[in-house]
């Protein structure tokens, strides 16, 4: 549950353990209405927002964009804290962070709850094709790629760059500059309306002339499809296989996954023709897979961090406001403030990117002791729900319950006798430090 | 990026802890004597976030292009501008500064840019934070790679005071971003529910154990809070009477000199600075505020590090200047060269550096900015070798610094 979700709930341990574990993972890769988060997310209607309702609303008060973006982020952590389908949500993270935009970059700041909604959501667990091309028709890619502006007369290369090396092929996927110039040639006239909000292809801007890609000509006159040839090619290469399952290896396995998984999930890749779901199945069924599992662990991102933290208390949260803008113990103080990576390649996927930082490292421990001292703005906590009938005066028996409902009796004898070893002073029950100890402590910040 | 677990942090003035972690005495001595060897310069760095307009902070007053440019909001010696060379002068908020000038610590230079920095705030941040105008490609920042250059693994060689890591201290070298010396430590509860030392004391017993790069970086943590709770002159207060402004700059400036005289080995300091820069609109009154502040912080910084300027090198940068014509809202927009100012006792003071290139239509960018006469890669190349950095190409990679612009000796 560490792996392909955000870390148990403490209910969930049981659950999935009386259904069987392949039982849970068979659900994760099959998704299904989620109720219970559909009532939560009504919370924040500006979710549903097309863009062009979006820009009328912010040319009639301005105010309105902050608003919404507060609520995309808050149902961020909302869909990530409770959703029963995690791995849904970890691979919506995963895949907007593949094909990163900046969330306050203009125009593409209008379009960001769009892309995720319309373009990276319905497409995480289906094929690599459909997502990559909904990317590439995006108001949002658009925008924060700059392909809007690239013309026949003067191309701007930054889309088709980033689309070989971040999105498909990898930097050493076997392309040139050359390649680079011809595909930016291929999107010219690919754009958006600036009012509609949508995608619009404009046949004055293009460029009709032949081109030559990865050795492939696309021939003259050919208007559109141009583009719609270019991201065929690159969905079925090879190198764009293997690219795309070394990244997911990273994610589910380890900081260096080994070449067996990689080529187990490049070769499901191929097979299935970038089905996404057959390309984690091949990965979690490798030795590699369960054996990494039970290794030290990987790193927690800071995002990883916080939602595991919250889910192991069985937080309720209405909104992200406390733990992630501004102030000391915040995502931003821990250098991950959400759907701000400014870069197009996202956030970075290897857990020693982020540790060690003593300033950042500090402020997951200071976040953890927060957050059960109940003292986080739009977030409660349910000890109950995590120690069950365990006294929460008695800091052992609650030890023993984190123990067994979070970490799976993994926990090191060091870590518990610290948890173990909190005092009656003070007004705060020891139960609820003991909790804060375990979270804070080294076997928390790994997954 | 790996973590090497190899790479031992440690503190100078530390030393029993760290050998109660299990730090061999040779090696803390071997890296206390590296340290030792590569001087005791500090590089700070202070970036203004929102492009600082540099034509009315070193103001060419003898310009009459300037004045006919900017009808609403020229500065001139009527306005309190205070002469500099008998051509440039400084706003007059910053006039407090002319003492520091005269004194022969503080140069300016108003023409610094590069081609390649965009007219976006985040671009082209970015790409002065990783000295990489252009890529986004490189990751680490510029700051970060010079800390990697100069010996030693000091927890506070490298430290940012800023609320959220700034992309210039990005990197394998460890780093450390914090807003608030003083309350750098373990945090729980508040009010008569407190329990902070409680949990300081169990979560060192908790990260003793060995296992993973996790571990390391916790000990690192409760070493920087140790470290910050030992050092007197992390809690003692401005000498010489200085007196810091309230505000990122203040605090920022006045924790920088903290770090300079506590010598824990701290070699580089970035500075964030958000503020009221980015002046579209109503650019006199917000330019009034921000130099004051500006202005108060340096003197400040100055007084307060006394004979220890002269190992000092504090640079404010930004990421782009302003249009050279004001617009519609008595403000100015995202525009090309900026000013940067630079203070130190190596600082080849009492001057504006650079060549005038003019406001006249025909001598500026697409006409409207200010042109750039030194590449902010120079004075970047230039800074790290004043710190010891000898070789530049793992600082500036991919570039070949032009000849040195002689900021500094």
């Amino acid at each position: 549950m560490d792996r392909l979700g955000y870390g148990p709930r403490p209910e969930s341990i049981e659950e999935v353990l009386d259904r069987g574990p392949e039982r849970w993972i068979k659900d994760q890769l099959e998704p299904s209405t989620d109720g219970g988060l559909e009532t939560r997310l009504r919370a924040f209607p500006t979710l549903s927002y097309s863009i062009a309702e979006t820009l009328t609303r912010y040319n009639a008060d301005q105010r309105s964009l902050a608003l919404s973006l507060q609520e995309f982020r808050s149902a961020h952590f909302v869909r990530a804290v409770h959703s029963r389908n995690q791995l849904q949500e970890v691979l919506t993270d995963f895949w907007f962070n593949h094909f990163n935009v900046f969330e306050n970059d203009n125009p593409t700041t209008y379009g960001v709850v769009q892309y995720e909604r319309e373009v990276i959501r319905p497409h995480v667990l289906g094929r690599f094709k459909d997502l990559l091309t909904a990317v590439a028709n995006s108001w949002a890619m658009m925008s924060y790629l700059d392909n809007y502006l690239s013309s026949a007369r003067s191309i701007n290369e930054n889309y088709a760059r980033e689309l070989m090396e971040l999105h498909t092929l990898g930097v050493d996927g076997g392309y040139t500059q050359a390649d680079v110039v011809q595909v930016a040639r291929a999107f010219t006239g690919w754009g958006i309306d600036n009012r509609a909000g949508t995608f619009l292809y404009r046949g004055a801007n293009h460029d009709q002339t032949a081109k030559t890609v990865l050795g492939q000509t696309l021939p003259a006159n050919q208007g559109k499809k141009d583009g719609d040839d270019v991201l065929e090619m690159l969905a079925r290469h090879p190198s764009t296989a293997r690219f795309i399952s070394t990244k997911l290896c990273r994610r589910f396995v380890s900081d260096t996954p080994g070449e067996s998984v990689i080529a187990r999930g490049a070769d499901a890749f191929t097979r299935s023709e970038g089905d996404i779901a057959e390309v984690m199945r091949a990965i979690i069924g490798t030795a590699d897979f369960w054996n990494d599992a039970f290794g030290p662990g990987k790193i927690k991102t800071p995002h990883e961090y916080v939602v595991s933290a919250l889910r192991a208390v069985a937080a309720e949260v209405t909104s992200a406001r406390s733990f992630v803008e501004g102030g000391r113990s915040t995502l931003t103080a821990m250098g991950m403030p959400t759907y701000e990576a400014l870069d197009p390649t996202g956030w970075s996927d290897r857990g020693s990117d982020w540790l060690p930082n003593p300033g950042s490292h500090l402020n997951r421990m200071n976040f953890a002791l927060r957050l059960v001292s109940q003292t986080l703005e739009g977030v409660s906590v349910d000890l109950r729900a995590l120690i069950g009938d365990a006294d929460p005066a008695d800091a052992a028996a609650v030890t023993a319950a984190v123990d067994r409902r979070i970490f799976g009796g993994t926990l090191s004898p060091d870590v518990a006798a610290a948890c173990r070893a909190v005092t009656r002073t003070g007004s705060l029950l020891p139960g609820f430090k003991a909790v804060g100890m375990a979270l804070a402590s080294p076997a928390f910040q790994v997954r | 990026m790996a973590f090497d677990p190899s790479r031992r942090i440690f503190i100078k003035g530390a030393g029993v802890a760290a050998v109660g972690l299990g730090f061999a005495p040779s090696t803390l001595l071997t890296r206390a004597a590296e340290a030792a060897d590569a001087g005791s310069r500090v590089l700070v760095q202070v970036f203004l976030r929102g492009g600082a307009d540099g034509l009315n902070l070193c103001v060419p007053y003898r310009d009459g292009d300037y004045f006919a440019l900017r009808p609403g909001i020229a500065l001139s010696t009527a306005d309190g501008v205070r002469d500099l060379d008998g051509f440039f002068g400084l706003h007059p908020r910053l006039a407090p500064l002319r003492d520091l000038y005269s004194e022969g610590v503080l140069a300016l230079h108003p023409t610094i840019g590069n081609a390649g920095l965009t007219r976006s705030h985040f671009d082209a941040q970015d790409f002065m934070d990783t000295a990489s105008p252009g890529n986004k490609t490189v990751h680490d920042g510029w700051l970060e790679r010079v800390a990697r250059q100069i010996p030693g693994e000091d927890v506070m060689q490298l430290v940012a005071l800023a609320s959220r890591t700034p992309r210039a201290v990005l990197g394998p070298e460890v780093q450390l971003v914090l807003q608030d010396l003083a309350s750098f430590s373990v945090v729980a509860g508040s009010g008569s529910a407190t329990w902070s030392s409680e949990a300081d004391q169990l979560l060192r017993a908790a990260y003793v154990g060995a296992g993973s790069a996790v571990y390391e970086s916790g000990r690192a943590v409760f070493s920087a809070i140790d470290t910050i709770r030992r050092t007197p002159a992390l809690q003692a207060g401005p000498a010489n009477g200085a007196v810091y402004p309230p505000g990122t700059m203040g605090s920022g400036l006045r924790q920088a000199a903290q770090l300079i005289k506590a010598d824990l080995g701290t070699r580089c300091i970035y500075v964030n600075v958000p503020g009221s820069f980015d002046t579209h609109a109503n650019q006199l009154a917000a330019n009034n505020a921000e130099y004051a502040n500006m202005s108060a912080a340096l003197v400040a910084f100055r007084r307060d590090l006394g004979g220890r300027i002269d190992d000092v090198l504090l640079m404010v940068t930004t990421e782009f200047g302003r249009t050279a014509a004001q617009n519609g809202s008595m403000g100015t927009d995202h525009g090309f060269a900026h000013c940067g100012l630079f203070l130190g006792g190596s600082v080849r003071g009492g001057r504006v550096h650079g060549t005038w290139p003019g406001l006249s239509r025909s001598a500026l960018n697409e006409g409207r900015d200010l042109r750039y006469t030194v590449d902010f890669r120079d004075v970047f190349a230039s800074a790290a070798r004043w710190l010891g950095v000898a070789d530049l190409g793992q600082v500036i990679p991919g570039y070949t610094p032009a000849t040195d612009p002689g900021l500094f000796s």
